[in-house]
């Protein structure tokens, strides 16, 4: 017995001495010593986080796509609506079933669609489109798959998610080439972002949360930081705290872990370097000779996404319309007084070049399209002769006079090319 | 000079050296036989598959000359894919290199499909095939684990393929489900790639993967695989937060002890060996019980849709199957359509699976490794394929070149499956792209 006691009094003793040779403090002290999370500094993100200005989430086949405000789990058999998939409110049906007294149309592109859409009296057009034999008695339901910022190939792959998932459409409109000419240069290739990813796909991805060997290390640090807490919790309620070969051994395994979780938020912000510049950002290289291969290179993305919803729209039965969008800062498209310019005309801004560039491509690639079969119309110059104020900002949305015009122009259109 | 005595004793201290020395010997060769020994029953059965698909014809773009199976690829692994803006998850090329527009350098790796996935091809040539094989990994192994050769050797029996080289890519990740090749086939087009016949290889993942990964969870059955577990916000979801990190902790742990037994002096003594093996598989469970946690973390409801995607909700298996059943069809006749529409020859074959009752012969081994009742894949598979096959056969009617492969192993007891989820031996492949390519060259034969 007096040896089993003299051997456990000289390993306390022992313990003792290197607990105070480890702490430089008193061993009971060092007990209540708080564990510090780091955690709390490295994850702080979230939904919000990647929420951009715009109030988009990163969307895993379109890019990126609203919330719904009220969340509703349809029954397959219900009806269903586009905000349930991510387009925002009042953007009309989830089509599953093609009705006879009804015409389905789906207005695709970015966000003068969105609004051409929401904000116009759509009757104009839809009285066009039941002049066309096949919706001449039905009703027609416009439903809105837009968001803003959207360009091509979203439209398209838009188009196919909702199709492969059960959408049955009547027609689809689609009014673009603004975005698709004047976001990719300034917004995406001088980032070094592939210029045909989504809008803002660089600011959703600067997270820590979506960055895989980021999610790992943080992951690790949690891990480690809970068996920290665990054995420190233990350590405090235990009859062993009295016991300075317990503490010992726990203040061995403290610092131990301790050590990885400095050694891992050291590489968590090595890490953070290499992500945010890393391919989740910036997707595939495509480099360029000259701004005349770069928008060349647009104009065809575009053009071939075009093509592509035309090819699916005609094996589908449906109508297909493409609608080149008007902008101001294509020159002479827009007599404007000095009111309209102050608010809708900025000199120096970065969209002015590059639709100065674009849109005489898109123009050209319209009429190629046209060649191909496709119903195109280039609404270019529709403003050209008007003097009220028909642009609200200084990047291309309308005001609501705007819009109307815009809207009797495509019924206009329309109509006269399905009579000739 | 010494004693008798004192040479009797330094003999018998010679003959106890000795004779430590041979049982010191003695047991070291017994342990060493009895560590070879279990190490050879422990690696038995492994995943590891050293696949040779040395090409004979030639004529096919060769993407590796040897390449392993690497098994973790198989698991639900969210940690080598990254998130994409069209096609939910893709690989990160490995070496980043900087390409010039138009450029004949340019890969589909750069893309995102990871390396040996075959060039990035802009342009028709006209004495070229230009060829995307796409599905899941099955697809993805098919052409770079397998004998694409033997297919290609074979639908170059037809006129309008003879004399033309097939250069083949696989735009295709491990883990992809309609409509994601649907989306990968028009992305590549919208950019401008160029393809001139459409192989789709697919049907086991969309009907066993849906149920048990995303809708239990919340997800939307047609949203990628592991998307929940890219999205979720980990400062929400603590649990999973600690699951991530523990499989990152044991994947680390592994790490080091591959480290250590490559340079460890001690690595040609099958003792050593066997003790790094146990370490091994102990931590490999680990890591894979922490996958299948990770798997069954329910969509964190603060995390909302960002994980979850929209919501959908059925009465029954039935309608769950028949719903998901239908995207894979509708996905079919779109490529099919878009493929029509451009001149693309577009073949869709319904891959083979060891879960479908009859569909193979299959020994106590085979049977051991390959099928496992506890697998969650199993019962989407069983009541899956009745479907995948009914609708295949409307698919053929409604004029896609369908050909059901479900029954290709039916006549074949060897092993030709590699693991408990659909992957197959290249002996199993070879099966595969003979059969599948005797399949086309009847149809097109009959049906140009």
């Amino acid at each position: 017995m007096v040896p089993v006691l003299l051997i456990v009094v000289s390993v306390e003793m022992f313990s003792l001495f290197a607990l105070q040779f480890l702490n430089g403090m008193s061993p009971a002290m060092r007990l209540n010593a708080n564990v510090v999370s780091s955690y709390g500094q490295a994850g702080e993100t979230g939904d919000q986080a990647l929420a951009s200005t715009d109030d988009q989430v990163p969307h895993p086949y379109i890019g990126a796509a609203h919330p719904p405000t009220t969340v509703r789990k349809p029954e397959i058999r219900d009806p269903d609506f586009l905000e349930n998939y991510g387009f925002g409110p009042n953007t009309g049906p989830f089509p599953r079933e093609k009705k006879d007294n009804e015409a389905v149309v789906a207005i695709f592109g970015g966000s003068v669609a969105k609004q051409f859409a929401l904000t116009a009296p759509m009757d104009t057009l839809a009285a066009a489109l039941k002049q066309l034999p096949e919706y001449a008695d039905k009703d027609i339901v416009f439903t809105v798959p837009s968001n803003y910022g959207f360009k091509q190939p979203q439209q398209l792959l838009t188009l196919n998610y909702l199709m492969s998932i059960g959408a049955k459409f009547d027609a689809i409109i689609v009014i673009d080439g603004f975005n698709d000419v004047a976001m990719p240069f300034e917004e995406d290739y001088t980032l070094n972002v592939f210029p045909f990813y989504p809008r803002f796909w660089n600011v959703r991805m600067q997270s820590l949360n979506t960055a895989p060997e980021m999610r790992h290390i943080i992951g690790r640090i949690g891990l480690m930081q809970e068996r920290q807490k665990n054995a420190a919790r233990i350590m405090q309620y235990s009859p062993l705290r009295i016991s300075m070969t317990a503490q010992l051994v726990w203040q061995l395994y403290d610092k131990d872990l301790e050590a990885k979780i400095l050694e891992d938020e050291k590489l968590l912000f090595e890490q953070q370097a290499d992500e945010q510049s890393g391919y989740i950002v910036t997707g595939p290289s495509r480099v360029y000779d000259n701004s005349d291969q770069f928008f060349g290179d647009l104009v065809s993305n575009w053009k071939e996404s075009s093509l592509l919803m035309h090819q699916i729209a005609k094996a589908n039965g449906m109508r297909y319309f493409h609608i080149l969008q008007p902008n101001q800062y294509v020159p002479n498209s827009k007599q404007m007084g000095p009111a309209e310019k102050a608010v809708a005309f900025r000199e120096n801004h970065y969209y002015r070049d590059d639709v100065e560039m674009g849109y005489p491509l898109l123009r050209q690639a319209g009429k190629e399209l046209r060649e191909q079969g496709v119903q195109f119309y280039d609404m270019t110059l529709i403003f050209e002769h008007v003097n009220e104020q028909t642009y609200i900002d200084d990047c291309c949305h309308l005001t609501v006079y705007g819009y109307n015009l815009f809207n009797d122009a495509i019924a206009e259109a329309i109509t006269s090319d399905s009579n000739r | 000079m010494p004693s008798l005595t004192q040479h009797s004793t330094e003999l018998s201290k010679a003959k106890r050296i000795v004779f430590g020395l041979v049982t010191v010997g003695i047991v070291f060769g017994v342990t060493e036989a009895f560590s070879a020994t279990a190490l050879t029953v422990l690696r038995r059965g492994s995943n590891v598959v050293v696949a040779d698909i040395i090409s004979g014809s030639g004529s096919i773009y060769r993407l590796h000359p040897l390449l392993v199976v690497d098994p973790t690829q198989n698991s639900p692994d969210s940690f080598n894919q990254i998130v994409h803006p069209y096609l939910g998850a893709v690989l990160e090329p490995i070496e980043k290199k900087t390409v010039q527009f138009g450029s004949a350098d340019d890969t589909m790796e750069n893309y995102g499909f990871g390396p040996y996935s075959g060039p990035f091809i802009h342009e028709y040539q006209p004495d070229t095939i230009s060829v995307a094989v796409v599905g899941g990994s099955v697809a993805k192994q098919f052409v770079t684990h397998g004998h694409p050769d033997i297919l290609f050797k074979k639908l170059a029996e037809l006129p309008k393929y003879q004399g033309k080289k097939f250069i083949v890519s696989v735009p295709t990740n491990y883990g992809y489900k309609q409509p994601q090749q649907l989306l990968a086939i028009n992305y590549l087009l919208s950019i401008g790639a160029h393809f001139d016949m459409i192989i789709n290889l697919d049907g086991f993942n969309e009907v066993a993967m849906p149920f048990p990964e995303n809708y239990v969870q919340n997800i939307s059955p047609y949203y990628p695989r592991s998307w929940n577990l890219r999205m979720q916000n980990l400062d929400l979801a603590p649990e999973m937060r600690r699951i991530i990190g523990r499989v990152g902790f044991y994947r680390k742990e592994q790490d080091m002890l591959h480290e250590k037994q490559k340079h460890s002096p001690l690595r040609r003594f099958f003792t050593a060996q066997l003790l790094w093996e146990m370490s091994d598989q102990r931590l490999k469970k680990k890591i894979d019980s922490g996958q299948q946690e990770l798997l069954s973390q329910k969509a964190n409801e603060r995390s909302g849709y960002i994980v979850t995607g929209p919501g959908r909700t059925y009465t029954g298996d039935t309608d769950f199957l028949d719903d998901v059943v239908s995207v894979w069809k509708q996905s079919s006749v779109m490529l099919n359509q878009i493929a029509t529409a451009r001149g693309i020859d577009y073949f869709h074959a319904l891959q083979p699976n060891q879960y479908v009752e009859g569909s193979k012969p299959m020994g106590p081994e085979e049977l051991a490794a390959t099928v496992n009742p506890q697998s969650h894949f199993r019962q989407g598979a069983i009541s899956g394929y009745p479907l995948l096959r009914s609708v295949g056969q409307e698919l053929r009617n409604e004029g896609v070149h369908f050909y059901d492969m479900t029954m290709v192993f039916a006549d074949q007891p060897q092993r030709l499956y590699i693991d408990d989820c659909c992957h197959m031996l290249p002996e199993g492949s070879a099966i595969l792209a003979e059969r599948l390519g005797e399949a086309i060259v009847a149809d097109l034969s009959q049906n140009p």
